[in-house]
């Protein structure tokens, strides 16, 4: 049976001492508060269930939703875990993150699912120190991806397989591909999805290794929660973790024109899997 | 608050990219890197939102969004230790609480770019790749907005344009903080003295020597050289992203009936701007 993650209760406004306070966010060593006006409050201790106080007109669905992303993220943080915006997927047991500023990390993954791969996580990727090891959050496994209609489109999924993902957005969840493997994944290589492609066709990719300087600021940038781990004084041992993953894996840039995901999916999905195979 | 920002504004395809570029080479003293020129980050940006909020955008509302981007401003200025100019298309309409879609708090002053709604036809047709017609019709669509695709994600969270009337007059007749209201076709006629108080506007004090240099190094053909060999990655479509710089394109380029259309459409605006005769 599934262990119980979210209870109904009281949950506070605010933390009575915070170390970290933000429009969204409360957060201490021990507890952090996360509240979206819309949907509602959520109190997370480790060790603990996620205490919900729901707001008015809210669904299992939203609260799942935020219970996925944000909320396992803030987890994180307070485990002291390293956790990226982005998504992963496990090809022939080597693990490939995908993050970066552009969309397209969901649906990248979700093509290489449909290729015959695991999808390791899809939009909380959590990575361990040392030997770097994808996994995703104990909140969201098992691991399903998000998808707009062009993707689910491009990709030829039957829409009326999803989940709805939040009321009144017309994204859905899906499980696909191969079961996905419940130990973490060694992470053998690095996507970073750019804003901006230079290039003059639009149904081409760029494919291109990621210049030493850019790693640090690119998976800092993908961080969740940046400013709640400089807060809890986390920010030197993550900063030393980033600049081991950067060192220790292949970082590769696959840029792409926007508003190309028909016609330049299926190319994304061949170069992702030829990166595992680039040697630095 | 350690930083504030500077708003860059304007509706699309009006000189905003120009101005950023001699922007950039004015502050570093060399030809500007189209590829890297001040202000790219766009007040939409949703990468940047998701970043400072510790958030995903993608599974929030529209409403949601507009309610939270004032405080991603005021969150992402926190971490800036000075000023910060900012790309903006969206027009400067409340969101759902009533508050403006930018941060008040957090808003030093904003320049606002006016360019020839002709013009703008003829430029955003070839941008998107599509009709003059389709141009002209969406500039006087009331309301009109950009990336809200129920269909598809955008590398940028929904942006309210509006009209383009509706969206001069969001701007320009805004009073919760200065703005600086700059003629394309001022800066087209003597860029010197256009940009130079423009920048004063913002708070930035420059002599006319440092200004002049930068408009050399950031001449229509200058960037239209770079752009053709090196590329520019906010280029989406249509041939060149830098096409021709020049104010009046319309007189030749726009037919009759289109030109009638958008002075119809836009008529008060346009003459509060002298646009009309």
């Amino acid at each position: 049976m599934a262990p119980v993650r979210w209870v109904v209760g009281r949950v506070p406004e605010r933390l009575a001492k915070p170390v970290h306070q933000s429009y969204l966010v409360d957060a201490s060593p021990k507890e952090a508060v996360f509240r979206l006006s819309s949907i509602g409050r959520f109190l997370v201790r480790l060790g603990e269930p996620t205490v919900v106080q729901r707001a008015c007109g809210a669904t299992d669905v939203d609260i799942e939703c935020l219970l996925r992303g944000p909320v396992s993220a803030l987890r994180c943080c307070l485990d002291g875990q390293f956790a990226l915006r982005g998504a992963a997927v496990d090809i022939g047991g080597r693990g490939l993150v995908i993050y970066g500023t552009a969309k397209g990390h969901s649906s990248l993954v979700a093509g290489l699912a449909l290729a015959g791969h695991r999808i390791i996580a899809d939009g909380v990727v959590v990575i361990s120190e040392g030997s770097p090891h994808a996994s995703a959050p104990p909140e969201a496994w098992p691991p399903r991806v998000t998808l707009w209609p062009d993707s689910v489109r491009a990709l030829g999924i039957d829409p009326t397989t999803g989940t709805v993902v939040r009321s009144g957005l017309p994204s859905r969840s899906f499980a696909l591909g191969a079961a996905p493997s419940p130990t973490p994944v060694a992470v053998k290589a690095c996507i970073v999805l750019p804003i901006g492609y230079r290039g003059k066709s639009p149904d081409s990719v760029e494919v291109e290794p990621m210049p030493p300087s850019w790693r640090i600021q690119a998976l800092l940038n993908a961080q969740w929660h940046p400013r709640v781990l400089r807060d809890l004084g986390m920010q030197g041992r993550h900063f030393q973790w980033l600049t081991g993953l950067a060192a220790k894996v292949p970082m590769v840039v696959l840029a792409r024109k926007p508003r190309s995901i028909s016609s330049t999916l299926p190319l994304m999905v061949n170069k992702a899997e030829e990166v595992l195979t680039w040697q630095e | 608050m350690a930083g504030m920002i500077v708003w860059l504004a304007s509706y699309p395809k009006s000189g905003n990219t120009w101005l950023r570029a001699v922007y950039t080479s004015m502050r570093t003293g060399r030809d500007p890197d189209i590829n890297a020129l001040e202000g790219a980050d766009v007040a939409a940006d949703r990468g940047l939102f998701e970043r400072v909020l510790g958030v995903r955008s993608s599974d929030m509302t529209v409403q949601e969004v507009e309610v939270l981007r004032p405080r991603a401003d005021e969150a992402m200025v926190s971490e800036q230790s000075g000023d910060t100019w900012r790309k903006i298309h969206d027009g400067l309409f409340n969101g759902p609480t009533g508050e403006p879609i930018v941060s008040v708090k957090a808003t030093r002053a904003a320049l606002y770019v006016i360019r020839d709604p002709r013009d703008v036809a003829i430029s955003m047709a070839s941008h998107a790749h599509r009709t003059l017609a389709w141009a002209v019709e969406r500039m006087g669509r009331r309301g009109a907005s950009v990336s809200s695709s129920n269909s598809s994600l955008s590398d940028q969270l929904c942006q309210r344009l509006g009209s383009w009337s509706e969206h001069v007059l969001s701007w320009v007749d805004h009073s919760r903080f200065p703005i600086y209201v700059l003629r394309y076709e001022d800066c087209l006629a003597a860029p010197v003295p256009t940009f130079r108080a423009a920048f004063a506007g913002a708070g930035l004090q420059v002599s006319a020597k440092d200004v002049a240099a930068a408009v050399e190094r950031s001449s229509w053909q200058r960037l239209r050289a770079q752009e053709d060999s090196v590329g520019f990655k906010e280029h989406v479509g249509g041939s060149r992203f830098f096409r021709q710089g020049v104010a009046g394109a319309w007189r030749t380029e726009l037919p009759e009936a289109l030109a009638r259309q958008v002075e119809t459409q836009h008529r008060e605006v346009m003459a509060r701007y002298g646009y009309l005769g």
